[in-house]
């Protein structure tokens, strides 16, 4: 009987530092804090590492009140991309597909290639509805094999 | 043990059901869990095939839980990486198969420890090699990239060691047992004064 109740402590001890450490690693409760409202106008850049520079689409001076990597991706789209993106993750929204790039139905997909953000030009270290950017600041969003 | 008592010990379920219900906890625990990167429980079933089964054995399993649930979440084939995933898992069998005397125990807090431990250690070692991969695969191949490749993966082994800890402990260790635990029968074996009389 004292074996199962030390079994069953180490297994609680174990599992207390296991979850106590996914909780700090996926930074579910920094959640709550963050404030992404806030009207910005950046510059976006998209790139298909795939295609080479002639299909690179440049946006100057676009205004999102998302003030996002996400949200400025969004803004830039209207009547000029499609984009596709997902919450099924731990780490939060990810983007699936632009501008017909990526895993969607009807989209082209290269090999290996995902959608990754920098924000002037310093890789994206949290998901793109996480990140905050600044007045003037460079988004850029590359499809790429590179992470 | 004495001379007229046998003691017979059966192993509570066959290899072939052992090895049947790791696949299934295997292949519908990666299914189940696919949203959540780097939570599965793939490895901890591989490691239990090889723990308590053959080596042959346990690369069957291994192989057909991968397979499996690639073909059924669309990746089998999509990338080289799957070279790298595939025998990533079958160098984490054929390690488990070898020190599977060093990793097992009696029913204690210790024997906890060292599976919890393994865990570790295994996703560890999956995690350096698919790494490589990637860095052999998708990167121009100099030594300042596959530093950066080994650096950019941190966050998710990180994620991968915790979830290892969470899989071993709480389903690792308790299904060992369970497939272990033995029915065993004592059979007196009547001495030859017992038989006359």
């Amino acid at each position: 009987m004292s074996e199962t109740r030390n079994v069953i402590i180490a297994i609680l001890v174990v599992n207390l530092l296991a979850f106590s450490g996914i909780v700090y690693e996926t930074g579910y409760f920094d959640d709550e804090i963050l404030d992404t409202s806030t009207i910005v106008t950046a510059n976006i850049i998209i790139k298909f590492k795939n295609l080479g520079d002639n299909d690179t689409k440049i946006f100057d001076d676009i205004t999102t009140t998302e003030a996002t990597p996400y949200g400025i991706l969004i803004a830039a789209s209207e009547n000029s991309y499609s984009v596709t993106a997902s919450t099924d993750s731990v780490y939060g929204l990810y983007i699936t597909s632009i501008a017909g790039w990526g895993d969607c139905d009807e989209c082209q997909k290269e090999d290996g290639h995902f959608w990754l953000y920098s924000v002037n030009n310093e890789s994206g270290d949290v998901a793109a509805n996480r990140k905050i950017i600044n007045d003037n600041d460079l988004v850029e969003w590359l499809y790429t094999n590179e992470y | 043990m004495s001379l007229d008592i046998v003691v017979v010990t059966n192993n509570r379920i066959s290899n072939l059901s052992t090895g049947i219900l790791l696949f299934v906890i295997g292949f519908g625990g990666r299914i189940m869990l696919h949203d959540y990167p780097n939570f599965e429980t793939v490895m901890v079933s591989i490691f239990l095939a090889s723990m308590l089964l053959s080596l042959n054995m346990s690369f069957v399993i291994t192989i057909s839980i991968i397979t499996f649930s690639d073909m059924y979440l669309g990746y089998f084939g999509t990338s080289k990486i799957i070279l790298f995933t595939y025998s990533g898992f079958l160098l984490v069998s054929l390690i488990t198969s070898k020190l599977k005397n060093q990793i097992k125990g009696d029913y204690n807090s210790n024997t906890v420890y060292k599976f919890t431990a393994s865990g570790i250690i295994f996703a560890g070692v999956y995690d350096v090699w698919t790494n490589f991969g990637v860095f052999l695969l998708s990167y121009e191949l100099t030594f300042e990239n596959l530093i950066l490749v080994y650096i950019l993966g941190i966050p998710f082994m990180i994620y991968h060691l915790l979830s290892s800890i969470v899989t071993f402990s709480l389903l690792g260790f308790p299904l060992y047992y369970l497939f272990t635990t033995t029915n065993k029968n004592e059979y007196k074996i009547p001495t030859i004064k017992e038989m006359e009389s």
